[in-house]
């Protein structure tokens, strides 16, 4: 099974998108900032990164840059999930897909499943 | 004189008789009778012939003044006088008694008859009593009961009837003389009437000397001188006239029987008196002479007193009008239809301090300032006999220069063809009437043009006698406002009929009730025009019993401030929209979470049914998550509605902690975003009495204003502390302190004020509308510079005590447009 690491600070949003993910038959891994984050992704060294763009501290933004930098990590796909998708091309190019939040069970499986396909690749 | 001071005098005379004993009257009258009858005896003719029968005179008027009662003193003392004075006259004792007797009979008849005719009445007072007297006691009388004197009957027993009609002719002739003469100057002598000699000047009697002289110059030479003067006889009746016109009746009396008695004692009867030359009927010639002759006289000083009584009566009653009018305050006054006064009381020439001489004569005009004389000649021109009386009310000059008021009630006299002669008025000095008038007429007026000036009207309810006053200043007329009387109904239809009922109704529940104040606000319509918003404000007065008899209030034109309240309430409006506009994406992700965590619970339900198998225990976790994400984004749409309703404040028991918790979710993403960390301290505070969004608002507001001040600080310096502390025992006080750039210290006070402003882009509103909801919460809001000189603190204190609360809050109801129901 593919692991999922899913950021949000929200613990509600966690509770049922994880929920959602593992009825899609996904391992996941919750975080609700960025240095939990880190820590998960090295421990668990998720298949695929699901994080909310809008957080207190550090964004999901600064965690993508984060990843991307990562020697290790740096190839892992990273999906955005918003309600303000960002307009600018460099933040853009961070995610392999932006989705816009809520979403259907569908889009979310086929970004998933379309990120993991890129990540074996 | 009048017939009731006749009276008295008839009285207290006949009380002086009746004071004395009968051993002094029958004496008195005895010496009396005596001497008359002696004189009548000396005055016999030269045949014995009777002229003058004094005691008949003296008789009668003895018994008239005498009391019945006392009568028979008189009787008493009349028969042993006759015999002692006619004891050497001849006839015998029995001749004698039987004379007596008959004068005795002869008297008292006519004196009884005489009292019966007259009764209390005096016979000299008027021509009727005299008639009266003259024809029954001095005609009627003697010529009936001398048929009896002894002599008529003697002769007439005799067989001698000429004899006897002579004896009968000259003994009634001498009884009426006697009694025209002695009895009246003897009668008006013991009955003295007021007026008489007692009360003569030297002069009058100096006058009455000469008189005397004169008439005893004429009866000289008509009775005593050897030659026979015919003049003489008209010659006498000067004197005697003129003394009976200036002496009166009494004076009269005692002339005309002096001259009667003296021509009687003359011996002599002249020959111009004489009709024959018969000497027995020479006698009744002279009787009849002196009998004219006094009655002509007595007639004539009748006739002059009683004109002189009525002028006196008249004189008497002037005089006493006089001082019934002199004696008066008010102002009574004739005059000529010029003004020229005829007639002034004493009150008038008091009033202008001149004596009366030099205020007659004048034009009351004159007393009048110059400016006002062609109206009051105006006024006067408008009387007709058919409206002759009318009012005047007039300022006048005093004497010391100042001007007073009089109100004068005139009338105009006209003649018998409708001319004006003069003018008669009463009047009175109304000055310090008239000044209070003024007084209070200014006093109203000041009254009104206050109340126009507020735009009020003031009114006055006498609930116990459904009387309503008030002033004319609601009415925004143009006109010298004043205040006047309306129907309590009328001022009902004065309120907008959507309005009616409810101020009909809450009027009587505050006047049923035991408050002392009312007030209430509704649009009013007066007399037509367009409605206005008018505040109503009462007092109520209430007797012991605590029912209300009176209301005394003001109506304030309120629609300006109505519209200002509207505006105030539409800006505040936008302000808030404009609030709730900075936070969007802060809102817009506070909404989205709960949804999205719904939307991604329901995607694993229905990915989880379309499983073969699934976990019930899984389900229903799905749908209480699903429950609870509803409720919190349901009671976060309930926060908002709070937030951006336009509701009017409304109080209720809220934790202020839960406010500092929502707005802080609220606000969270805007924080974020503006990298901006919040910080909150709630410490355990008691429920107070508030209105939850207006609170969310100002302090959304307060943590705006925070973020704005740290704009330009350093990401990692911006920290925003919302700390909420209780302050003594009751009070809440919320604090929100920034790290930005703290506040000038001039610009301090000022930053809760409307339109006030530091930001490029601010409104300069949503302090001042934090404070207005503050205030109507009775609360407080203010502004410190931190104390380490980094940022400032943005502070607000509400009293939890809900009475407390509402009192101030509806004390800053008017300044801030914020309402309680």
């Amino acid at each position: 099974m593919s692991v999922v690491l899913l950021i949000d600070d929200d613990r509600r949003i966690r509770n049922s998108l994880g929920r959602l993910l593992r009825v899609l038959s996904y391992d996941v891994v919750e975080a609700s900032d960025w240095e939990t984050a880190l820590e998960l992704t090295a421990g668990h060294r998720p298949d695929v990164v699901l994080t909310d763009l809008h957080m207190p501290e550090h964004s999901g933004v600064d965690i993508a840059r984060l990843l991307r930098g990562h020697p290790e990590f740096g190839d892992t796909p990273i999906i955005a999930l918003t309600a303000t998708p960002p307009r600018d091309d460099e933040t853009i190019s961070l995610f392999h897909t932006i989705l816009e939040k809520p979403c259907a069970a569908e889009d979310l499986e086929r970004a998933l499943s379309a990120a993991l396909q890129r990540g074996k690749h | 004189m009048t017939r009731i001071a006749t009276w008295t005098a008839s009285h207290a005379g006949s009380a002086a008789l009746r004071g004395d004993s009968a051993a002094i009257l029958a004496p008195l009258c005895g010496l009396l009778y005596y001497l008359a009858a002696s004189l009548e005896l000396a005055l016999r003719g030269p045949d014995g012939v009777p002229v003058l029968s004094p005691q008949h005179g003296v008789l009668v008027a003895l018994l008239m003044v005498t009391p019945y009662e006392r009568w028979w003193a008189l009787a008493a003392a009349v028969v042993p006088a006759h015999l002692l004075a006619g004891w050497n006259s001849g006839p015998p004792v029995w001749l004698l008694t039987w004379q007596a007797l008959f004068n005795l009979g002869l008297a008292s008849s006519i004196s009884t008859a005489l009292r019966l005719l007259l009764g209390q009445r005096h016979p000299f007072d008027g021509l009727r009593d005299f008639s009266q007297y003259a024809l029954t006691g001095a005609i009627a009388g003697p010529a009936l009961l001398s048929v009896f004197a002894p002599d008529v009957t003697l002769a007439w027993l005799s067989g001698n009837r000429d004899l006897a009609l002579a004896c009968w002719q000259t003994g009634a002739v001498a009884s009426a003389l006697a009694i025209l003469t002695w009895t009246s100057w003897i009668y008006l002598a013991l009955l003295p009437r007021p007026g008489g000699l007692q009360r003569r000047t030297p002069q009058q009697y100096l006058e009455a000397l000469m008189i005397a002289a004169a008439l005893v110059a004429c009866f000289q030479l008509a009775f005593v001188s050897d030659t026979e003067h015919h003049a003489a006889l008209y010659l006498f009746f000067i004197p005697l006239l003129w003394q009976s016109v200036r002496f009166g009746v009494d004076a009269a009396a005692m002339a005309v029987t002096l001259i009667a008695t003296l021509a009687s004692a003359a011996e002599r009867i002249p020959h111009s008196v004489r009709i024959r030359d018969a000497p027995q009927v020479a006698v009744i010639d002279l009787q009849i002479f002196l009998i004219v002759m006094t009655l002509i006289a007595v007639v004539i000083a009748i006739v002059v007193d009683e004109r002189r009584r009525v002028a006196q009566a008249a004189s008497e009653s002037d005089a006493r009008y006089r001082a019934i009018v002199d004696s008066q305050t008010d102002f009574v006054c004739r005059s000529l239809p010029d003004t020229t006064l005829t007639f002034a009381n004493a009150a008038i020439c008091r009033y202008f301090g001149m004596p009366r001489e030099k205020v007659l004569g004048v034009q009351w005009l004159q007393f009048v300032p110059s400016d006002t004389r062609d109206e009051l000649r105006q006024a006067l021109g408008r009387a007709t006999p058919a409206n002759p009386t009318f009012m005047l009310k007039h300022p006048v000059t005093l004497p010391d220069g100042r001007t007073g008021w009089h109100e004068w009630t005139n009338t105009a006299i006209f003649d018998s063809e409708q001319r004006l002669i003069e003018f008669q008025g009463t009047g009175r000095d109304i000055t310090a009437l008239a000044r209070a008038e003024l007084a209070l007429r200014q006093n109203d007026e000041r009254l009104s043009f206050i109340a126009r000036a507020a735009c009020d009207m003031i009114y006055e309810w006498d609930i116990a006698r459904g009387e309503m006053w008030s002033s004319s200043g609601g009415e925004r007329s143009e006109c010298a406002p004043s205040v006047r009387q309306v129907s309590v109904e009328s001022w009902g239809n004065y309120i907008h009929p959507v309005d009616r009922d409810r101020v009909a109704r809450d009027v009587s529940q505050a006047l049923r009730g035991s408050a002392t104040t009312w007030e209430s606000e509704y649009l009013y319509i007066g007399r037509g025009g367009p409605p206005r918003w008018v505040r109503h404000r009462a007092y109520i007065v209430r007797d012991r019993n605590g029912i209300a008899v009176r209301m005394i209030g003001a109506i304030t034109d309120r629609s300006d401030r109505k519209n200002l309240e509207e505006a105030h309430r539409t800006l505040e409006r936008f302000a808030r929209l404009a609030m709730v506009g900075q936070i969007t994406a802060s809102i817009a992700h506070e909404i989205n979470q709960p949804l999205g965590a719904i939307r991604y619970n329901a995607e694993a339900g229905l990915l989880f049914l379309n499983r073969d198998s699934y976990d019930k225990d899984e389900f229903q976790e799905i749908f209480d998550d699903i429950r609870r994400d509803n409720r919190r984004a349901s009671d976060l749409v309930t926060r908002l509605r709070e937030l951006l309703h336009d509701h009017e404040l409304r109080l209720d028991p809220i934790d202020i902690n839960d406010v500092i918790r929502d707005v802080v979710k609220l606000i969270r993403v805007e924080s974020r975003q503006r990298h901006v960390q919040l910080e909150t301290q709630c410490s355990d505070l008691p429920t107070m009495l508030g209105d939850y969004g207006r609170l969310q608002q100002v302090l959304l507001n307060l943590i705006l204003n925070g973020m704005d001040a740290m704009a330009t600080q350093p990401e990692a310096c911006r920290r925003i502390a919302i700390r909420s502390i209780r302050v003594g025992a009751t009070r809440i006080q919320v604090e929100v302190a920034d790290r930005g750039c703290g506040i000038d210290p001039v610009t301090l006070p000022k930053i809760f004020d409307s339109f006030f402003t530091n930001k490029a882009q601010g409104m300069g509103l949503g302090l001042a509308i934090a404070r207005s909801i503050v205030e109507a919460h009775g609360g407080r809001i203010w502004a410190e510079n931190n104390p380490d000189g980094v940022g400032a603190t943005l502070i607000f204190q509400i009293d939890s005590l809900g009475s407390k609360v509402i009192l101030s809050a509806r004390d800053n109801t008017d300044r801030h447009g914020a309402r309680l129901n």
